[in-house]
Formats: C-alpha cells, structure tokens, sequence
C-alpha cells in the first residue's frame, strides 16, 4: 500500500510515520509512505499512485479540506483520513468522501482503526481478476466489470460493461471464486455485485443498468449486506 | 351459491385489510385472474351433489381458495399469508353466522330479501371488524409477531368454526343457536389476541421511546443551562489566566495546554446541517467527555431531513448510548472511541455506528441480543432501532468484527 502523509509540522509528521511503521509491523501490511509538507506541493505534483492520503487540515497555504476537494476533481479515488485539532472541521469530511479522521495529538489506537478502514476499502476499491474457461479459451475477467451473474441450470451468464460472457459451470463454482468479495444472491439465479447497486424499491433492484427482481426471502440479507457495504464495512 | 359467497367475502376484506401490504408483481393481473377463476371454481364446488353427509367439505374449497388468493397475490411469507387467510375466513363466517340466525328465526324469507340481509350483515360485520383492528394499528406490524404463534390460533379458530359447519345441518335449534353464539365470540377473541399482541409489543416499544424524548427534553434544557454556566465559568477562567501569561512575559507549557483544554470544550458541538441530530450530538458528546470518550462524527445531517425530530433522538440517542456504556466499563482509555458517520451513496443514506467491543455477543434475527440481567426491559433500545428504521423502509443490522462493534442502516431517497 501506497500511503502520503500531508502535514507541515514535522513533529506530528513523525508521528503518524512512526505509527505507519508500526501498524506495517504489527499488522504484517507491506506499507510505503512519502510525506509533503504542503496541499499545494502535493496537488501540482500528483500521481494517482497512492492508496492512502492522510491529509492534516489545518495548513498554512492551503486547507485539507479544501485540498481534498481538489484531489477529487483530479478523479483521485484514494481512502482519505483526515488529521484535525477540531473534530468540528472534519464533519463535513463525507464531501470528500473521507473514511475518517483522528485528532491531534493522535493516539495509536484511534490512526489505527482509521488506517484498517482505509486499507479496507482501498482494497475493495480493486477489485480483482477471476479466471474462467469459455468454450474456445481461457480468460480472466475483472470483478468490477461485472453487474451480475446469471445461473441457469449448469449454466452461468457473467453480465459485464463489455457484454455477457457465458460459461459452463456451477453455483458452487462461482461463489467459491467470488468469496469474500461483494456479490450478492437477490434470488435463486442472480447475484448481484452490490458496487453497482442504485436503487432497491419494492420487489426489484436496478444494477448498473437494469432492473432484476428481489426474492422475498433473499430480500433481507440482501439489503443487511448492503447497508454494510455502503457503511464501510467491506469484505477483505 | 353460498361457496361463491364465502370466496368474494374474503377475497374483499383480504383486500381491504392488506391495501397497504407489498403486493406482487403485476399485482392488478393476478387479482383479476385469480378472483375470477377461484370464483368460477367455488361455484362449481358448490353444485357438487350427493355427498351427503360430507357436503361440508365443499366449503373447504372456498376457503382454500381465498387463503391462495393472498399467497398469489402478496408478497409475504406463506405462513402469514396462512393466518390472514384464515382472519378474513372467521370474519367472513361470523356474518355467515348471524345470517343463519335470522334464517332460522324467519324461515320463510323470499331468496331476495335473503340475498340483501346477506350483503346487508356481511358489510356491517366487516365495518365493525375495520375500525376495530383494520385502522388503528397497521396491518404490517402483525406481520412482526411470531408467525407459528399466530398460526396456532388462527387453526384454532378455524377448528372452532368449521365444528359449527359440519353440524350444522344435524343440530336442533337451540344448538345451533349456543354454537353459533360461541363460535362469534371465539372470532371475535382470536382477532383481540392477535392484535393484542402487536399492540403490546408496539406499547412497549412507545413507551420507552417516551422515555427516551422525555429524558431528552430535560437534558435538553439543562444542557442549554449547564453551557452557559460553563462558558461563563470557563472564560472568567480564561480571562485570568490569559492575564498571567501577559504579565510573566513567558508561555509556561501548561498553561498553553490548559488554555487548549478550555478550548476544547466547545469542540464537541458540531453543525452536520440538521438541528435535531446537531442536538444529540451536543449532548451525548457532554457525556463522551466526562468519560474520556471520543465522539467523531462525519455527519451528512441534510440527508436524514426525511426523520422526525423523535425518531432521531430516538435512534442516535439509542446507538451512541449504547456504546457509551459499553466504553465505560473498558479499563484502556485509549480505546474509548465512538465512530459516527452518515452519508449519501447513490441513492441512499447509509450510516454508520461503531465502537471498539471485546466482548463476545450473541445474536438474534441480526440483532445482539442484551447481556443485561433484567432481559425483559433493556433490549428495547436495539428493538426501538430496529423499529424506526422499518419505520422508514430501512434496514439495520449490526456486525462485530476484528472487536469492532458496528450498527449498519441504509434507507433510500
């Protein structure tokens, strides 16, 4: 994991790069951070390299939040953790969809737990590549191209952005290969990627673009996982 | 043509009952579909002859049907779908009963002056039984009640009807008679009973939630009240101390850092953009600190405008009291923190709860289950949840993980 540090006072920069270290020993996480004094520095200079960006608010040229901001204009899709004096200043941290922040003088508990939910959905951010076997040959297909997937007997229909792809196989196959990540039974022959996931009403659930039915009894775990999902509790 | 008759009275108090209930699909289609053929299909039960003294068995069929009519056109589970059917069918026989009654005293009614008593009582009982518990309490919490519970007594009630039925033939006038009354009262009872349930449950439930409002009325008013003492108090304090540092010359680290203290106080009160979340927070975070608790808050408060002011001290006040009771009985300090995060995603509003628990907990429906020892009384904040968040066709659920305690709700825009 790629982490920056942002802050101007060198001190509490130290901090937070002994607390990386620590958390990277404890954890057994492989984690390499940089530090920039400065918002301003680190926007004119950015490369969408980093996973994690732990941004202090109170800086003198130009503010975290403000900075964020910024940060996601330039489409950076990186886990946010805010470092404030004032928890009053970081409430508004889900404009810039930060997964938390801490305040200063920051202990190792409370980074601790922000940089576990970071890591956490920086890795569900990825997604990953499951191979599958079609009829003329083998191929890897990445799971944040899927919408959903369809079985049909001994059948299994994978619906991707770039079109349907069919194979041949079982609901056991399928959900050993997607285990632990965000997919989802709505009935007994979809399941969902709950990433794409935009509207639950009634008895139908649109998926990216379309509109798949709900069982009743599958409707419940359904939205549990999803509520979940969408908290912030990703599946790693 | 009396089967036909049992088959539309229930299918319309089904009707008339479940119109708030999730329909399914094409739900207009299956109604019509299915009111016609299990009307056509009673009819024809009816004109089965010689059975004799089995000729009761042909009402079963009407009844079936009207129990199938609520499986085929209602999303729920097959049990409930069950009891209802069963409801409407004791409610639909108690004006059958009192039909027979008259039939009895007056045998020698014209068919159409029997036809319009018929029609006549039929929609007075149905009245009486609507405003009674059709009204009052929304169908969709009986949906919440044990369904096996429910059942029992709906087969009960049903036994208890159908023994009137098949004797009915056979039996002298003045059985029918004690019969007939004692099989009304039992509708009548089985319908209090099941109701009685919900609504001792959802009593309950409104009063803790009082409780809650009117503890929070009160805090409300002493917050307000131990504020302003508190900044009087604090910035006497202040102006004193700020007096020394300039008259030393030197900035003593101590007094820096007790300055900031001072300071710190008004942290906790945090503008997310709704007032009445604003004011939970202001009071439990009074709370956090004296128990050197940390409430951090991401709070899109805009998002929850849809929440009465209730429900939301209801349900933040709930969630962050129980993690702060939990917190104060962790020894490491370090440790007492409390997440709070609401926001928008897409179309919906998600939010997040969570506190650092090493406990073990047993679940029940997705729910924790209460480790205090007085069960019956606690545990109704977890449920009040539960409850509000229903209220507004949300979901909760709560997980614990990596000894990490966290309640989950989305609701959709």
């Amino acid at each position: 994991m790629h982490i920056a540090i942002i802050e101007d006072d060198d001190s509490d920069a130290e901090v937070l790069a002994r607390y990386l270290e620590r958390y990277s020993r404890e954890e057994r996480i492989e984690l390499t951070c940089r530090r920039f004094k400065d918002g301003m520095d680190f926007i004119s200079d950015y490369s969408p390299v980093y996973d994690i960006i732990i941004m202090d608010i109170e800086m003198p040229h130009m503010n975290g939040l403000e900075a964020a901001r910024r940060l996601r204009a330039l489409n950076d899709r990186s886990s946010l953790i805010f470092i404030t004096n004032m928890a009053q200043y970081a409430v508004v941290g889900y404009e810039v969809d930060a997964v938390g922040f801490a305040v200063k003088p920051v202990e190792y508990f409370a980074f601790s737990l922000q940089i576990s939910r970071a890591i956490a959905k920086a890795r569900a951010l990825e997604g990953k590549y499951i191979p599958i076997i079609t009829k003329s040959r083998a191929e890897k297909i990445y799971t944040n191209d899927i919408k959903y997937v369809e079985v049909i007997k001994h059948k299994i229909i994978y619906h991707t952005f770039n079109g349907n792809i069919e194979v041949l196989g079982s609901l056991s196959d399928i959900e050993a290969k997607l285990k632990d990540s965000d997919f989802v039974r709505c009935n007994n022959c979809y399941l969902v990627n709950l990433r794409h996931v935009k509207k639950v009403k009634g008895g139908s659930v649109t998926v990216a673009d379309e509109v798949l039915k709900i069982s009743y009894s599958k409707k419940q775990e359904f939205m549990r996982r999803l509520a979940i999902r969408l908290g912030g509790g990703f599946n790693t | 043509m009396r089967y036909l008759n049992i088959f539309i009275e229930m299918a319309v108090i089904e009707f008339l009952f479940l119109l708030k209930l999730e329909k399914k699909s094409k739900f207009w289609v299956r109604l019509v579909v299915t009111a016609v053929v299990f009307s056509v299909a009673s009819y024809f039960a009816g004109c089965i002859g010689g059975l004799g003294k089995w000729a009761w068995v042909r009402s079963l069929v009407p009844m079936a049907l009207g129990i199938a009519f609520v499986v085929l056109c209602y999303r729920m589970p097959v049990i409930k779908a069950v009891c209802f059917g069963i409801i409407s069918y004791s409610i639909q026989n108690t004006a059958y009963i009192f039909h027979l009654f008259i039939m009895t005293a007056f045998p020698f009614m014209p068919s159409l002056v029997n036809v319009i008593i018929d029609y006549v009582l039929f929609a007075g009982v149905l009245c009486v039984y609507w405003f009674m518990f059709g009204r009052s309490i929304r169908m969709e919490t009986l949906m919440d009640v044990k369904s096996l519970k429910s059942l029992l007594v709906c087969v009960l009630v049903l036994i208890a009807s159908y023994a009137l039925i098949i004797f009915e033939r056979e039996l002298p006038e003045i059985a029918i008679a004690i019969a007939g009354v004692s099989t009304i009262i039992c509708n009548f009872l089985s319908m209090a009973l099941l109701f009685g349930f919900t609504r001792e449950d959802a009593l309950a439930r409104e009063k803790a939630e009082i409780e809650r409002l009117l503890q929070m009325e009160e805090t409300i008013h002493r917050i307000s009240k131990e504020s302003i003492d508190l900044i009087n108090f604090k910035s006497h304090d202040l102006k004193h101390r700020l007096d020394l540092l300039c008259a030393g010359g030197k900035f003593p680290e101590e007094d820096v850092n007790e300055i900031r203290e001072l300071v710190g106080v008004y942290d906790g009160f945090v503008k997310t953009g709704n007032d009445d979340l604003d004011i939970v927070i202001a009071e439990k975070y009074l709370r956090c600190r004296k128990s050197g608790i940390i409430l951090a808050c991401i709070a899109d408060g805009k998002r929850l405008g849809f929440m009465s002011a209730g429900d939301i001290y209801s349900l933040f006040g709930n969630a962050i009291e129980n993690a702060i009771e939990y917190l104060e009985s962790i020894g490491d300090r370090s440790k007492r923190i409390i997440n709070l995060k609401i926001q928008a995603s897409g179309e919906f509003v998600s939010v997040k709860i969570d506190n650092y628990c090493e406990s073990h907990l047993k679940f029940e429906d997705g729910l924790p289950v209460t480790n205090k020892t007085d069960g019956r009384f606690h545990g109704f904040g977890m449920k009040s949840m539960n409850y509000i968040a229903k209220k507004y066709n949300g979901t909760l659920c709560c997980e614990l993980k990596d000894k990490l305690f966290s309640v989950y709700m989305i609701f959709s825009m």
